[in-house]
């Protein structure tokens, strides 16, 4: 049968389309509440989709990002809170919105924006990947390092806060990864006689505990537990005004989408930067640049396309090259290696039909948020009023059960407290956790074609630069280091030389 | 709580060499010069630099500017109250006692009791927050422990 057909036949099915609605709604109750990111929805919904089938599992974790990320917008545009980290970029101008009386408009806006975005990510999801899967073909272990090394730079290049910092983060990730036995000797390392390390730190937990954890112990420390102010508003005609807008601003769609589907592509850098660069090139190439932070919808309509294509664009190196995109296809591919489906070019040989799926079950998703979307937006006042006192205990209790069931051992916790502490003391120190999350899933990746390629060239470093292709990529990821070090250092005489 | 990067940096360093020292005794692949301890000590190496540099940015930060980030150790607003750290060492004490407890006190004592202590904490009433324990118990219980078959610790009482 052929692999599109056979991939309708596995998400067209009862079970998978009830996966699809359930995670839609469980992304959206997630997303609407500020301080509960999609990350941290997708760790919190691993250890469900541990026991499904690879496509519900994945259809799961497609449609609770893609839900989550439009859902932040809501307490964005209603309490000028976002709800995730995606939606800060805009979130003044949608509550200026608001305060003019449009929140419905505000909200319908980003709505329809988000599923376009989201359509058009996946079609450039689609074309990529297969455009760059015949190339990855050609890849060796050398290529394979390069590119691992220059998806880990970028991750710490754009990462938030000091490139040093964002450096040492990954650093930590890529020594956690090299606890357990070691694959090409059989050596264990770093486990200090415990069995359970033999295995590695395991992978869910620790995702779980960065995410989640350190989420509620920021909570429980920095909280006032005071219930937000909803706005006595009521958000009902959410499509109405939607069209004359997406009419004035076709253009600025196309390009956010584009835009948001492009930087999704690059490794470390997500939803997020895709929305404040976005909103910032719709701010600096718009003829009505004054109108900006007073409750105009032109940035809106670019932001919330880019936010949504972005998490497309993510997929893009983790299908063709095992190198995730951002935190989210972090953990989608860890969920994948757990199902036995290593991401890769031989995925396209090897499993047609499910990468077919993957690309089918973006476009459900992206479509299936236009309901319930619309539903979330209705009872947005109502979404709101769930107390935080009521719902961090009620994660807290999900995460240690999550964790317990992927080790069947409270192994699984004590991973989580020590990785939850850690992630809590990384971030209140200035340092992001992003980039060791990258550097847990990509170290065993990175490792193994570095003492591969060692083994291939006897030792011989040059060898890494022999290859057309390798040599492309370590040059380009030595730029990467070498550009900002320059920038630096330039500026650094310039304003010594005007002293 | 927040470090001054000179903190920071040394524990790095400190780290690093402990680690270079140990990946050292690690054995090298049959018939080569590499093995397991080479990425270990990569890292190692790389982190001893982050550390440096953090050191010369907090040294630069502390003289610079006795004020602003010269402290070496400064606590955020929420440690100067009492109710933000109770409610945090709870949370830590609460993961802590499912640890230690889970296997012979049984899931559903061990979530009820974590549960109905956190959501009396965080301002519930004493009804809401055993009738949200038992509920939450409950459903967890049967999302994981039968829909999921995940073998949660039913301890010496049975459950």
């Amino acid at each position: 049968m052929d692999p599109f057909f056979a991939a309708l036949e596995l998400v067209f099915q009862p079970y998978v389309l009830l996966v699809i609605v359930c995670s839609g709604a469980f992304g959206l109750l997630v997303g609407s509440i500020p301080g509960l990111t999609a990350t941290m929805a997708t760790a919190l919904l691993v250890p469900v989709t541990f026991f499904m089938d690879p496509i519900p599992a994945i259809a799961a974790i497609v449609t609770t990002v893609a839900t989550a990320i439009f859902a932040g917008d809501i307490p964005g545009a209603l309490l000028r809170i976002p709800g995730t980290p995606a939606s800060a970029a805009y979130c003044d101008e949608a509550f200026a919105m608001t305060r003019k009386g449009q929140a419905s408009k505000a909200l319908g806006v980003g709505l329809v924006c988000s599923v376009i975005g989201g359509l058009l990510g996946s079609a450039v999801l689609m074309a990529a990947t297969s455009t760059l899967a015949d190339f990855a073909f050609k890849f060796s272990s050398f290529e394979y390092f390069w590119l691992a090394c220059l998806g880990l730079s970028c991750a710490v290049i754009v990462s938030t806060g000091s490139v040093i910092k964002g450096f040492a983060s990954l650093l930590i990730g890529l020594f956690i990864s090299t606890i357990g036995i070691d694959l090409m000797s059989g050596h264990p390392r770093f486990t200090f006689g415990s069995i359970e390390l033999l295995g590695g730190v395991s992978f869910i937990p620790a995702m779980i505990g960065m995410f989640a954890i350190s989420e509620i112990l920021r909570f429980v420390a920095t909280a006032d537990h005071v219930r937000p102010q909803i706005p006595h508003q009521r958000v009902t005609s959410v499509f109405e005004g939607v069209g004359s807008v997406l009419s004035k601003y076709r253009w600025n769609l196309l390009r956010g989408s584009s835009l948001g589907a492009l930087i999704g592509v690059l490794p470390g850098a997500g939803a997020d930067i895709a929305a404040w660069v976005a909103y910032a090139v719709s701010k600096r190439t718009s003829k009505e640049k004054e109108k900006f932070g007073d409750g105009h919808a032109e940035g809106l309509v670019d932001a919330s396309a880019a936010n949504n294509a972005g998490l497309s664009g993510a997929w893009v190196p983790a299908l063709v090259f095992g190198i995730p995109g951002d935190s989210v296809t972090a953990i989608a591919i860890g969920v994948l290696y757990m199902k036995g489906m290593n991401p890769g070019p031989m995925i396209f040989l090897e499993n047609p039909q499910i990468l077919n799926a993957v690309f089918i079950i973006f476009f459900v998703a992206n479509l299936v948020l236009l309901p319930l979307g619309y539903l979330a937006i209705r009872l947005s006042t109502q979404m709101l009023k769930i107390p935080a006192r009521m719902l961090m205990p009620a994660i807290l209790l999900f995460c240690l059960v999550g964790s317990f069931a992927i080790t069947n051992s409270v192994y699984g916790v004590i991973v989580m407290l020590v990785m939850g502490v850690l992630a809590f003391a990384m971030e209140e120190n200035g340092f992001p956790i992003a980039p060791t999350i990258l550097g847990i899933v990509l170290g065993g990746m990175l490792e193994e074609m570095f003492l591969s390629s060692m083994i291939k060239s006897d030792g011989n470093f040059l060898e890494f630069f022999s290859r057309p292709i390798a040599a492309s990529l370590g040059v380009l990821t030595i730029a990467v280091w070498v550009y900002p070090i320059m920038t630096s250092l330039k500026g650094n005489i310039t304003s010594q030389n005007r002293l | 709580m927040k470090f001054n990067d000179a903190i920071i940096g040394v524990f790095l360093i400190i780290f690093a060499i402990i680690e270079i020292l140990y990946a050292r005794t690690f054995p090298t692949l049959f018939g080569q010069q590499f093995g397991p301890s080479e990425f270990p000590i990569l890292i190692g190496i790389g982190l001893a630099f982050c550390g440096a540099v953090l050191i010369m940015r907090g040294l630069r930060l502390r003289y610079k500017n006795a004020i602003v980030g010269g402290a070496l150790v400064s606590v955020g607003e929420w440690i100067e109250s009492n109710a933000a750290i109770t409610n945090f060492a709870l949370v830590l004490l609460s993961i802590l006692f499912f640890i230690l407890a889970v296997d012979d006190v049984g899931f559903v004592i061990t979530s009820f009791l974590i549960l109905a202590l956190l959501f009396k904490r965080f301002g519930n009433s004493f009804a809401t927050s055993m009738i949200g324990a038992a509920i939450m118990t409950g459903a967890t219980k049967y999302l994981f422990g039968y829909w999921l078959l995940v073998p949660l610790p039913i301890g010496q009482f049975g459950f």
